[in-house]
């Protein structure tokens, strides 16, 4: 690109990470490391039943026996798995908030910079939001309007407290502690999370939220989000990530699972913008996420939607297990990285039932010196006839130091299946962006016009709210990028 | 030569395309099929073909008194039906003049007659391409492969003169064919006309049929046939459209 | 084994590893030799090309092909790998193939086999191509049913060279060809292409990297499979481009047929960059026989079989026509032969 290209870039480099602040709030802290007491004690905080404890204690017996995992695209030093607390939560007077009105102001100010007020009457238009700050839930609203419905939301540890058996029933089901690396730690580890449960038949009457939130300094985040939608059910589901600047590496190490039932649906979109670390490469999240959904019942659907532009390292794969009928799964994603970010991220479609069909549309944009891997997996088994898959992964380059690599795998076992890949990698194009110029558009709006474009067909998935804020986040994620 | 009673087709996810078509064709006729988009024209001449995406519901099909529907697509070709494709399928790294002699031969063989040789082949096409005005260097070509939309449509009227069926059905052969090429589809299909060979022609223009002129002239609307007639019918449609007679029946 | 013969008369033979000298009808100007003669006439370029890939396993067997600069040669040079009751260990060999500057040339290698142990030929095939030099590479594996084939091909092309290469399987049990190709001058030109054409139980794996290193190079990588009754197909195509590769373009496509309910296919197209001023793209496909296309065909007369053996054909096409007429003319009987043993109509 041009020198004047460089300087507008040098110009906008300068724009920060908004929500790089920190609340400055009491907290229960248990002193970094892990080992079984560490284990206990997070069970013991939380008041579990025994079956929480054993799980949790098996999963870390397992993980014990792993080996941390390298075959991702990503590089960063080893974890030191004992400098991490595994635990906190802001100090409370009481054990627990018991209304929005208990809790303390000052979170609810947090929440409310980061464009996520919790009180109900200047609520997010329709949505039902749950509040993670480091390890615990704070707030989950609406909880009235949903349980006349009959649909349940709330704190991964009220679930475990209120519905044990359902817990019991679907927990590590999808997922199981024995997954991967990060799957078995935070199966021992994980202090909170959402829970949502859609009875036979009931449309979720609004949006439901997750807003996760790292606060404090040396502090990993393990949440586990499960969702279950029953026969003929239907819940769209958004989270949203943020933490504040720090110049250590955090861990965010979050497994979520879903299960769709007959004729059930899940849309689960993400809007993940943690920490990205400073232009230089310092600081920043390390995201490394399990997610997975069952499609266990005949014409089931799971769709997931991500847009990922925060995080130092972001690793992760929301899969679909075609096991019903004519069941479907999808992805849409968006990855963005810029500066020093790295991304790993893709999608698994295991097609297992018949007339099962998968869409991937994957979306990367590398800038800076960002790497961005798409690694796919689309795998028909024998017993899936008539399969279907179409997958399009595409790259678009914008610096000549970024990297874009695409690692797709096709596995067909099934002659009646029928599976397409298409990818593209290219530079932002040249002529577009002089398109643009010409019809007076200044080089950055350019840029983000095109960059916009190019994401449209992921955009389209998300709720229209976020769909906005997903268009800004990548407007300032792309900041600096031109170069 | 061909007797249609009752026929009820439909796909997955639309039931029912066809609702009890009834139609008669003697042999040395030439009937035309006109009606609005997605009437059921293009699935009426596939289900005469033997495409098996479509299931039959109710009704019968006799084609030279005998059961049609139970026959594969290449014993209803041996039996001489032919069908000129709406949309023509490219078949790429398919020698077009391989093709033609693969499909010629295949059907002389079920028929028992002797097959022709490459040579005498070489000399039939060329005799067929000259009277369509084709070039001859389509034979060398992949079938249908890269052709434009006209281009199909004539490859298409070639295959016919080749294989000499005994029922042609032409669905909108006329569609996408400048004049000149209008022509010289009508020429060939003329030069094909014989009192033992009917043609079924689907078509949207009036225009075709002054060229190829019909016996009768059927109105096909919402999977029936609503009207039929004489050629004037065909003018009578092109002045007035389709809706006095879909209104009418309504 | 009669399919042979049509290469046999007119090719270099090389048997169990052992070449045979040509009594003469080597095309001039040409020089091909064993490995061990090639240390005494050319003991540098011997050494230097050896010395960048290193085997462990005694490699005394090969051939040395040294095309001199401006050598221009119409007619190809056909060579014929076979095996005759080899050693248990099997047949190992390393070839050495330098094309020089402007020099223009085509080989055809043939693998074939007989006797009634199951044999293994294992191969490292090492190519240089100097600057504008071009190599028109046309390989054919067709072992017998027990063998197991094991090729590792390295290619390094200089400055506006071009390497055209296609390969047939369409025997052994078990092959796994491992090719790794760098473009390392400025506007080098690679097309790779590859057929494994499997049945019972074969196993065909193709293992492709090609590397851009300078800048405005082109490649591209064509794969296609057939696979039926238990066969199993696999492709990892990989391209990767340095940040010294500006200007890059590169493709990638996987093409696969599945004929049968046992069969299986696997595919990995990969693209690993590291600068933004490339245009890449692949693309990957698995499905049965076109149902369209073969009611086409039907709708003409053509039996369900013969329609099916057409498309096969005709998915093969492309490749063997890139090859040139007087190599076509060896190597399509033997793959028609092959095609005419699956049609999957009759494994349906
Ligand atoms: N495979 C299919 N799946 C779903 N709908 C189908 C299928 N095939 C045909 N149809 C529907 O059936 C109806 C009849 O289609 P058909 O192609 O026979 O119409 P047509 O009369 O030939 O129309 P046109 O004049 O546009 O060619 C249309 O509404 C079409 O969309
Ligand atoms: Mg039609």
């Amino acid at each position: 690109m041009s020198a004047e290209q460089n300087t507008i870039l040098a110009a906008a480099v300068q724009k920060s990470y908004e929500h790089g602040f920190v609340t400055d709030i009491a907290s229960d802290t248990i002193p970094p490391g892990l080992n079984e007491d560490v284990i206990r004690l997070i069970s013991a905080k939380k008041n579990e039943p025994e079956f929480m404890l054993e799980w949790r204690l098996q999963a870390y017996r397992y993980w014990l026996t792993m080996t941390h995992p390298n075959w991702a695209f990503v590089k960063f030093p080893p974890v030191d798995f004992q400098s991490i607390a595994y635990y906190s939560a802001p100090k409370l007077d009481t054990d627990r908030p018991k209304s929005l009105d208990e809790v303390d102001p000052k979170l609810l100010e947090t929440y409310e910079k980061l464009g996520v007020p919790l009180h109900e009457r200047a609520r997010l238009a329709g949505v039902a939001v749950d509040a993670v700050f480091d390890s615990v839930s704070v707030a989950t609203t609406f909880k009235e309007t949903l349980a006349k419905a009959g649909v349940i939301f709330c704190s991964f540890s009220d679930a475990v407290r209120d519905y044990p058996e359902l817990v019991k029933k679907y927990l590590g089901t999808v997922v199981s502690y024995r997954d991967n690396f990060y799957a078995a730690l935070n199966s021992a580890v994980f202090s909170d999370g959402s829970f949502v449960f859609i009875p036979k038949g009931v449309r979720c009457p609004m949006e439901l939220s997750t807003y996760f939130r790292i606060n404090a300094a040396n502090t990993g985040q393990f949440e586990r989000t499960l969702i279950i939608a029953e026969e003929g059910s239907y819940v769209s589901y958004l989270e949203g990530c943020t933490a504040p600047m720090r110049d250590e590496n955090q861990l965010h190490a979050a497994v979520v699972e879903l299960i769709a039932l007959e004729d059930a649906q899940i849309k689960y979109s993400t809007v993940q913008n943690w920490y990205p670390g400073d232009e230089n490469g310092k600081g920043g999240i390390y995201n490394f996420v399990t997610k997975r959904g069952a499609c266990r019942g005949a014409r089931s659907k799971i769709s997931w939607t991500q847009i990922e532009t925060g995080s130092a390292i972001t690793w992760k794969y929301p899969s679909v297990i075609l096991q019903g009928d004519e069941s479907v799964g999808e992805f849409y994603s968006v990855a963005l990285t810029n500066h020093y970010q790295q991304a790993d991220t893709g999608t698994k479609m295991v097609h297992l039932g018949k007339n099962t069909k998968s869409t991937i549309i994957s979306k990367g944009i590398s800038a800076g010196q960002g790497q961005n891997a798409y690694r796919g997996l689309v795998r028909v088994a024998p017993t899936a006839q008539n399969a279907r898959n179409y997958t399009q992964c595409d790259s678009l380059l914008i610096g000549e130091k970024c990297g874009a690599h695409t690692f797709p795998t096709i596995e067909v076992k099934n002659n009646s299946a029928k599976v397409e890949h298409e990818a593209s990698t290219s530079r932002i194009g040249e002529d577009q962006l002089f398109y643009c110029q010409q019809r007076g558009l200044r080089e950055e709006d350019a840029i983000s016009l095109i960059v916009n474009g190019f994401c449209k067909q992921v955009f389209n998935e998300l709720p229209l709210e976020f769909a906005v804020e997903a268009q800004k986040l990548m407007e300032v994620s792309l900041e600096g990028a031109v170069g | 030569m061909l007797k249609i009673e009752n026929l009820h087709v439909g796909v997955k996810g639309k039931s029912e395309i066809l609702q009890g078509i009834n139609l008669e064709v003697n042999p040395g006729e030439i009937h035309a099929i006109m009606g609005p988009n997605g009437s059921g024209k293009s699935t009426l001449s596939s289900v005469l073909a033997g495409r098996d995406d479509y299931t039959i519901s109710a009704g019968t099909v006799k084609f030279d008194n005998s059961d049609l529907l139970s026959l594969s697509p290449e014993e209803r070709a041996i039996k001489g039906l032919f069908l000129a494709f709406q949309y023509p399928v490219e078949l790429p790294g398919v020698n077009n003049l391989y093709f033609l002699k693969s499909a010629l031969n295949s059907i002389r063989r079920a028929r028992g007659e002797a097959e022709f040789d490459a040579l005498d082949f070489m000399q039939f096409v060329k005799n067929k391409l000259k009277e369509l005005e084709m070039d001859e260097a389509f034979l060398q070509r992949a079938v249908n492969h890269g052709f434009s939309g006209g281009e199909k449509k004539r490859n298409e009227v070639l295959q016919m003169m080749v294989l000499e069926p005994k029922l042609a059905i032409l669905d909108e052969t006329d569609s996408g064919l400048d004049i000149d090429a209008l022509q010289a589809v009508a020429k060939g299909v003329n030069s094909l006309r014989d009192p033992s060979r009917s043609f079924i022609v689907v078509t949207h223009y009036q225009r075709l049929l002054d060229y190829i002129v019909p016996d009768f002239v059927h109105v096909l609307a919402n999977g029936r046939i609503i009207k039929s007639g004489g050629k004037e019918l065909a003018l009578e449609l092109e002045e007035k459209g389709y809706g006095w007679l879909v209104d009418e029946k309504v | 084994m009669k399919l042979h013969s049509l290469i046999s008369t007119k090719a270099l033979s090389v048997v169990n590893g052992e070449l045979f000298m040509p009594s003469a009808d080597l095309p001039e100007g040409l020089l091909v030799c064993d490995l061990q003669s090639a240390f005494v006439t050319h003991p540098d370029k011997v050494k230097k090309m050896m010395a960048k890939f290193e085997d462990t396993r005694n490699l005394e067997n090969g051939l040395f092909i040294f095309i001199p600069d401006d050598l221009v040669i119409d007619r190809p040079l056909l060579i014929h790998y076979h095996a005759n009751n080899p050693p248990r260990e099997g047949i190992i060999i390393r070839n050495l193939i330098y094309c020089g500057k402007r020099s223009q040339v085509t080989i055809l290698e043939y693998f074939s086999g007989e006797g009634d142990v199951a044999y293994s030929h294992n191969r490292v095939t090492q190519l240089e191509l100097d600057e504008h030099s071009q190599l028109n590479h046309i390989h054919h594996q067709n072992e017998e049913d027990s063998a197991a084939h094991v090729a590792e091909i390295l290619v390094e092309q200089s400055a506006h060279s071009s390497y055209h290469s296609t390969s047939f399987s369409t025997g052994a049990k078990s092959q796994q060809q491992t090719w790794t190709i760098s473009l390392l001058g400025e506007d080098a030109r690679c097309l790779c292409r590859g057929m494994s054409i499997v049945n019972k139980a074969q196993q065909s794996n193709y293992h492709v990297t090609i590397h851009h290193e300078a800048r405005a190079c082109f490649s591209d990588q064509q794969f296609k499979a057939i696979a039926d009754e238990k066969a199993r197909a696999k492709y990892t195509g990989k391209v990767v481009v340095q940040s010294t590769g500006l200007q890059t373009t590169a493709h990638q496509q996987s093409s696969n047929l599945l004929l049968s309910s046992n069969a299986e296919i696997v595919t990995c197209p990969e693209l690993e960059i590291y600068t933004d001023e490339v245009k890449c793209s692949h693309g990957a496909s698995v499905g049965e026989l076109d149902s369209e296309q073969l009611f086409y065909l039907q709708s003409r007369g053509i039996p369900t079989d013969q329609a099916k053996e057409i498309l096969l054909h005709a998915f093969v096409h492309d490749h063997l026509d890139s090859v040139s007429p007087d190599i076509q003319s060896v190597i399509t009987p033997i793959i028609a032969n092959k095609l005419s043993q699956m049609s999957g109509g009759k494994s349906q």
